[in-house]
């Protein structure tokens, strides 16, 4: 038997593993599996390589990640029905004035008729159509709505914002007032990330909290935006936000507040994503204080990892302080 | 279930939202995870879920039930994390060997379960398939962790069987070796 296998074998056996050989040639392979021992040893490290990329790919997603996806995507299609419902109002629009203009231009029918359709365009452009009123303000340019303002004072609600639209650099708003109108704005605009802020704290729709953490994750963080990203880390229902506040707070400098907080959620937080980033903040800069917590986490966690994690930072921390004290003396 | 997927294409063609968005539901677990093992990242992922979902609303009308649906949202998934790193490796954000990090181990069923050892296995196996070239990585997951029949990926990636069988084998010769030593751990 040689110890050796032609390049088409070995092609084979790649394919065996990888259950992809037809009946026929199935059946050839076996044969020969059950002989050549080269060719056993060959699928078996085909086989055990297989095993290990399936071991540590095998991907487990939260539901809340996708009931939030759901939200967004919902919000999406919903944003773009609107606009496709404004172009074919406004297409039925421009063919009514063709069919006007036409008739008036080339008259086939007498002048009183002509008449009519003039004063019917009249009054519908008069009456039946609201005023069109859509402004883009670019808040950098011009002067805008004082949205912050109207949102403290209840004239508008969150519900009535959408954020239709982002990229790298900016984002807009479509805010649903009386008039509708727009504001748009660069991600570290201070209008803006009040809006985003805003929204993330009193919006009742998940998605849209998604959306606005999502948004501020990207922007430089603000001093002022801490507490309102603690707030929500605490409080808010969706996993999805609280996991995002968690990962935007790893930019803040860390103070007793923000530990303090991480604990409570180390704690208190049925989601393991989320004790898990709170507990990677905490790692960033262990200090004394959050000691005792640990030491109560990496024996009382529900999840191996997060204890694991716990043990090693809490080690780690009185390793150092042991040298520290060491070197004292 | 099939007629009912069938049923249901069929009133989200028809400009039925609520339908679409059963559709999603039915599908969207398969295009999220595949999309994150495309990416290795969480956000990455959530970004292409979007794009996906967005182009096969916009495009619905011109799935002739000529595929399984599935697969058509499949190509569109692959196609969408082409052009994505595309555009991030465009604007300078893409590195191919070396992905972002940061949520990689969130959705891993077990991260480190194993201890040490555990982690350290996983990130070999990461950096092992991200040295792979993209349609030779993209045809072992969809072959291997998607378990899907080679004449489906090869409809998906719009290549031969045989190019697909051969991208197999490459791919499987490169993770043997770079995972040599983990192999038995």
């Amino acid at each position: 038997m040689p110890d050796t296998l032609s390049a088409k074998l070995r092609d084979q056996a790649t394919l065996y593993a990888l259950d992809a050989l037809t009946n026929s040639e199935l059946r050839q392979f076996e044969q020969l599996l059950k002989v050549n021992p080269v060719l056993q040893k060959e699928v078996d490290e085909i086989v055990a390589t297989l095993n290990l990329t399936k071991l540590a790919s095998d991907v487990k997603l939260p539901e809340y990640v996708l009931e939030g996806q759901r939200n967004l995507l919902r919000g999406k299609i919903e944003q773009l029905e609107n606009r496709n419902r404004q172009s074919d109002f406004k297409v039925s629009l421009s063919d009514l004035w063709y069919n006007l203009t036409k008739r008036i231009f080339i008259p086939q029918q007498p002048v009183w008729a002509v008449a009519t359709y003039v004063m019917v365009a009249f009054l519908v452009g008069r009456l039946v159509l609201p005023p069109v009123q859509t402004v883009t303000t670019p808040i950098a340019t011009a002067p805008q709505p004082n949205v912050m303002q109207l949102l403290e004072s209840g004239a508008l609600s969150s519900s009535d914002i959408d954020i239709y639209q982002n990229d790298a650099q900016s984002v807009n708003f479509n805010l649903q007032a009386k008039n509708d109108f727009n504001v748009q704005g660069g991600l570290n605009d201070e209008t803006v990330q009040q809006i985003l802020y805003y929204m993330l704290k009193n919006d009742s729709n998940p998605g849209k909290r998604l959306k606005a953490i999502s948004l501020l994750s990207e922007a430089q963080p603000v001093e002022a935006g801490r507490v309102v990203l603690i707030s929500s880390l605490l409080t808010d229902p969706n996993p999805g936000v609280r996991l995002r506040a968690a990962k935007s707070l790893n930019s803040y400098k860390s103070d007793k507040t923000l530990r303090n907080a991480c604990i409570k959620v180390l704690f208190e937080d049925e989601n393991e994503a989320v004790r898990m980033a709170a507990l990677g903040i905490l790692s960033n800069n262990p200090t004394e204080d959050i000691i005792p917590a640990l030491q109560i986490i990496k024996r009382m966690d529900k999840n191996e990892f997060i204890r694991d994690q716990a043990r090693r930072i809490a080690d780690s921390f009185l390793g150092q302080v042991a040298v520290e004290r060491i070197e004292e003396y | 279930m099939k007629d009912e997927i069938r049923q249901l294409i069929k009133k989200a063609q028809s400009g039925d939202t609520g339908a679409f968005h059963k559709l999603v539901k039915l599908h969207d677990e398969r295009v999220m995870i595949l999309a994150y093992q495309l990416t290795h990242n969480e956000q990455d992922a959530e970004d292409l879920y979007q794009e996906v979902f967005l182009k096969a609303y916009k495009n619905l009308k011109s799935f002739r039930f000529e595929s399984q649906f599935y697969t058509w949202l499949y190509r569109i998934t692959v196609n969408t994390s082409y052009n994505f790193k595309r555009k991030l490796a465009r604007l300078n954000l893409y590195e191919p060997n070396n992905e972002k990090e940061s949520g990689y181990l969130d959705w891993i069923a077990n991260p480190g379960d194993n201890g040490t050892s555990g982690k350290e296995i996983m990130t070999a196996v990461k950096s092992a398939m991200t040295v792979l070239p993209q349609k030779q990585r993209t045809v072992f997951i969809l072959k291997h962790l998607e378990n899907l029949k080679i004449k489906d990926i090869a409809r998906i990636l719009n290549i031969s069987d045989g190019t697909v069988k051969r991208y197999l084998f490459r791919a499987m010769e490169k993770l043997r070796v770079e995972l040599k030593e983990y192999r038995y751990a």
